[in-house]
C-alpha cells in the first residue's frame, strides 16, 4: 500500500436550508471553503493511496447514494483483506484512521461485517446527494471496568484542601473521559492513564497536604501539570471518534477527526524509552552509588586516564525489587505553544511536526533530549543536597573543605559538582581570587547554576545514549532543530558552550581535547551553512568561536569538564545504552545489525514491525522540506508497526 | 518514567532551585558580588567587584581554584590551590 504524493479534505458542516442535517464534501484544498466557512464547519486532511481510486486529489461532491465508513484505529494495510475494486479508500490522522467510500449495500454490508469480525469499530454515514441521512456506528466490544469508575468518584468526594478540591473537580471529569474513550482502544493508552491517574490519587491521598512543608501547593502543582497534558491529549486524541458530529478537535485544521494517529506515534515513542532506559531504573542505580565505599578515589585529583573513568559504574550496581520499583508513565501530547517540553510527568512535541516531521527542522528525535531532561532531573535530585535543610546544607559545606573526601562515590561525585560549580560561577564572574562560601552563598550557586548543570547533563546523557556518540548526527539535530526557534540569538554562545562540551566527552583523555571537540563542531556547523540547513543561527555560532574561543568559551567549556567526566562515567553505561540503540527485528526480514537500514520505503505501508521507533527515525528523517505526506507515513509507521516488546 | 518518590523528590529540588525565567538573572556573580541588579553580561570581562550582597551567615569555607595543564597528558582541569 502506498501513500500519493497529494492529499485532500473532508468537510462537514451544518446543511445551509436549516435542516439539522450534515452536508459532506471532500476537497483539495481549504482554499474554496474558507471564504463560506460556517460556524459548524469541520475539516480533516485525508490522504490518498495509490491504487486505491484516491491517487489525485480532486473534488467529490457526492451525487447520489454513498455510503461513507470510518474504521480504526488499525494498520491501514488489512483493510485489503475486505477491499472491492471501485472502492475509495483514504487514510487519516484520527483514531478512525481509514475512510472508505463505496455505494453498493451489498458491499457496505460486507465491509460492517468484516469489521464486526475483527472487532474494529466503525461509523458509516449514509449519503444522499452531499447530506448525511443516517449514521451507523459498530462498537468494538471490549471490557468495561467499574473500578477506575469507583476510584474517580471517590476522589471527586475526598476531602482535601481548598485549592484542591476545585481543581480535583475539574481534573475527574477529564480523566473520566480520557478513560472512558481509551478504554475501547485494543491497547496501550488506557493501562498508561491508569497509572496516571493513581499517581494523582496517591499523591493526594497519601500525605496530609495541610502539616507537609509548602502546604498542599506541591501537590496542586503536579496534578494541574497533569490536568493540562490531559486536556490536550484527550482533545487531540479522541476527538473525531463515534459519534463523529459530536466529538470535535479544537486544532481547527484536525477538528472533524482529530489527532488519533500522531498520539499514538508520540506515545509510542515515549514508551519505548520507558521500557528501555526506564527499566533500567538509571536513578535507583546512581543512587545506589551512595552504598560504594571502597577504594572511592578522589575524584577531583584522579587523572582522566585512570580506569576508573571508564569503569561501568551504573552497570556494575545490583539492584533489588524491594521498595517502589513501578513507574508513572509520562503523558505525551502536542503543543503549538509548549514545542519540545518536559515535565516530571509530561512530555510535549510540537504541533508542526505532524506536517514536518519527515524534515530535518522539526524531527521527532528531538524529544530524546526532553526525555533525558527527565532523568537527569531525577539524578540532580540524588546530587543536590535538600536546600532547605541545614544539615544537609552543612554537610555539602564540610565537603567543599580543603582535603576532605566523600564517605561514598556518590558523596565523591557530590563534591565534584559542588567545587564544578564553584569553578563555572569563577569564570563566568572572572573571579580570580578565592571565593568564600557560607550557608547562603552556596544554596545560591546552587540554585543560580542549576538550570546551566542540568543542560550540559542532558547534552552529553542524549548524545551518548541516543545518538550513540556520533558527534555530526548530533550537532545537525540540535543546531537545525534550534533553527526553527525565534528569538535566541542572544542564547547562542551558550549553545556553543554546550555543544563543545558534548564533542568533548570523545576526546576527554586526549591532550588538546577541548581543541579538538572545538574542530569538530566548526567542522559539522560549517557543513550546515554550507547546507543552507542552519539558519542565521549556525553562522553567528561559527563567527562566536572565531571570535572568542580563547577568551570566553575555551575556559568556560574546562570549567564545565568534570561534568561532562560525571556523565561519560556515572550516567552512562555501556550495556544499558546498547538495548535503547539496537534494532533486533528488520523490516525485511532477517536480523540487521544497529548500522544497517530497513528495507522499509518511504510511503510504503506494509504489515511488518519495527522494534527500535527511534533507529527509524534516524534513518527516515533527512528531508530538508516538511511535506504533510512523507510525515503522514513517518507517523502511521511510529503508531502501527512498532513492537518493541519481542526485542 | 520516573517512580512517584523520584518525582516527588525532583519536584521538591525545583521547587528550592526555582525555574530560570527568560529575561531573569541567571549569572550568579550579580548575585555573590554586586553591584545588585546589573547584570555581567557573558561576554564581561569586568569583575573588580568584591562588595558582599549576601550576609554571611555561620561557617565560611574559602574555596580556591584554579585551570592546570597536565605536563605529560595535556589535560586542562581544575585543581584546589
Amino acid at each position: 500500500m502506498k501513500l500519493a504524493n497529494e492529499y485532500s479534505f473532508l468537510n462537514v458542516e451544518y446543511c445551509a436550508n436549516g435542516s439539522p442535517c450534515h452536508s459532506v464534501s471532500i476537497l483539495p484544498t481549504l482554499k474554496n471553503v474558507l471564504p463560506t466557512w460556517a460556524v459548524s464547519t469541520r475539516v480533516s486532511p485525508i490522504f490518498g493511496i495509490k491504487g486505491l481510486g484516491t491517487a489525485s486529489s480532486s473534488t467529490l461532491e457526492l451525487r447520489g447514494d454513498w455510503f461513507l465508513t470510518f474504521l480504526g484505529p488499525i494498520h491501514p494495510e488489512r483493510i485489503l483483506e475486505c477491499y472491492q475494486k471501485k472502492w475509495k479508500i483514504w487514510l487519516t490522522l484520527g483514531l478512525f484512521n481509514l475512510l472508505v467510500l463505496n455505494r453498493d449495500n451489498e458491499e457496505k454490508r460486507k465491509l460492517l461485517t468484516w469489521a464486526r469480525d475483527g472487532n474494529i469499530e466503525c461509523e458509516t454515514w449514509t449519503i444522499r446527494n452531499g447530506e448525511v441521512l443516517r449514521v451507523h456506528v459498530t462498537n468494538r466490544k471490549y471490557k468495561k471496568s467499574v473500578s477506575w469508575r469507583r476510584e474517580v468518584s471517590k476522589l471527586y468526594n475526598a476531602r482535601l484542601a481548598p485549592e484542591l478540591t476545585q481543581a480535583v473537580k475539574d481534573y475527574c471529569p477529564v480523566i473520566a473521559t480520557a478513560l472512558a474513550r481509551s478504554e475501547k482502544l485494543p491497547e496501550g493508552l488506557f493501562s498508561d492513564l491508569s497509572d496516571i491517574n493513581q499517581f494523582i490519587m496517591d499523591d493526594l491521598g497519601n500525605h496530609d497536604q495541610q502539616s507537609e512543608e509548602g502546604g498542599p501547593y506541591p501537590s496542586l502543582g503536579q496534578l494541574l501539570t497533569i490536568h493540562a497534558g490531559l486536556t490536550r491529549f484527550t482533545s487531540q486524541t479522541f476527538s473525531g471518534t463515534s459519534r463523529i458530529f459530536e466529538t470535535e478537535c479544537h486544532l481547527r485544521g484536525h477538528s472533524l477527526l482529530g489527532i488519533g494517529v500522531p498520539s499514538i506515534a508520540l506515545a509510542h515513542l515515549t514508551e519505548f524509552i520507558q521500557s528501555t532506559l526506564g527499566a533500567a531504573r538509571l536513578p535507583e542505580r546512581f543512587a545506589a552509588l551512595g552504598s560504594v565505599k571502597t577504594n572511592v578515589p578522589d575524584l577531583c585529583e584522579l587523572k582522566i586516564r585512570e580506569d576508573f573513568w571508564t569503569r561501568d559504574h551504573l552497570g556494575e550496581v545490583e539492584l533489588s525489587d524491594e521498595g517502589e520499583t513501578s513507574q508513572v508513565p509520562l503523558l505525551s501530547y502536542f503543543s503549538a505553544r509548549d514545542g519540545f517540553k518536559s515535565t516530571l510527568t509530561t512530555i510535549s512535541a510540537p504541533l508542526s511536526t505532524i506536517s514536518s516531521c519527515n524534515s530535518l527542522r522539526w524531527s521527532l528525535l528531538t524529544i530524546t533530549h526532553e526525555l533525558s531532561h527527565v532523568l537527569i532531573r531525577s539524578i540532580l535530585a540524588e546530587l543536590y543536597p535538600d536546600l532547605e535543610s541545614e544539615r544537609s546544607i552543612s554537610a555539602s559545606l564540610e565537603l567543599l573543605e580543603k582535603g576532605t573526601r566523600g564517605a561514598t562515590l556518590l558523596e565523591e561525585i557530590q563534591r565534584l559538582l559542588l567545587i564544578t560549580i564553584v569553578q563555572i560561577d569563577n569564570v563566568s564572574a572572572n573571579r580570580l581570587e578565592p571565593l568564600e562560601i557560607d550557608s547562603e552563598t552556596i544554596v545560591i550557586l546552587l540554585e543560580q547554576w542549576y538550570r546551566e548543570v542540568q543542560e550540559i547533563l542532558v547534552h552529553v546523557f542524549d548524545f551518548l545514549y541516543f545518538y550513540g556518540g556520533e558527534i555530526d548526527k548530533y550537532v545537525e539535530g540540535i543546531w537545525v532543530s534550534w533553527g526553527t526557534i525565534p528569538n535566541i540569538k542572544n542564547r547562542i554562545r551558550e549553545y556553543v558552550v554546550r555543544t563543545v562540551c558534548t564533542a568533548l566527552v570523545n576526546h576527554l583523555e586526549r591532550a588538546n581535547a577541548e581543541e579538538m571537540a572545538r574542530d569538530q563542531v566548526v567542522r559539522c556547523l560549517r557543513r550546515l551553512r554550507k547546507d543552507g540547513t542552519g539558519g542565521a543561527y549556525v553562522k553567528r555560532a561559527l563567527k562566536y568561536v572565531a571570535d572568542h574561543w580563547e577568551d570566553e568559551i575555551l575556559p568556560r567549556v574546562v570549567a564545565r569538564k568534570d561534568l561532562v567526566k560525571i556523565v561519560r562515567a556515572f550516567l552512562f553505561s555501556a550495556t544499558i545504552a546498547t538495548s535503547v540503540r539496537k534494532e533486533t527485528t528488520g523490516l525485511g526480514g532477517g536480523e540487521p545489525s544497529e548500522k544497517e537500514g530497513y528495507t522499509l520505503k518511504s510511503g510504503s505501508l506494509e504489515l511488518k514491525e519495527i522494534s527500535n521507533p527511534f533507529h527509524f527515525l534516524e534513518l527516515f528523517t533527512k528531508s530538508k522540506r516538511p511535506s504533510a505526506v512523507e510525515s503522514a507515513w513517518m507517523l502511521y509507521v511510529l503508531a502501527f508497526c512498532v513492537n518493541y516488546n519481542d526485542s | 518514567m520516573l517512580t512517584k518518590q523520584q518525582i516527588r523528590k525532583a519536584a521538591r529540588l525545583e521547587s528550592q532551585v526555582g525555574e530560570s525565567r527568560p529575561g531573569f538573572l541567571r549569572d550568579t556573580a550579580c548575585a555573590l558580588e554586586g553591584p545588585a541588579g546589573v547584570h555581567r553580561s557573558f561576554a564581561s570581562t569586568s569583575s573588580n567587584t568584591v562588595r558582599k550582597r549576601v550576609k554571611r551567615n555561620g561557617k565560611t569555607v574559602k574555596v580556591s581554584l584554579a585551570f592546570e595543564q597536565d605536563p605529560e597528558t595535556g589535560e586542562r582541569r581544575t585543581v584546589r590551590k
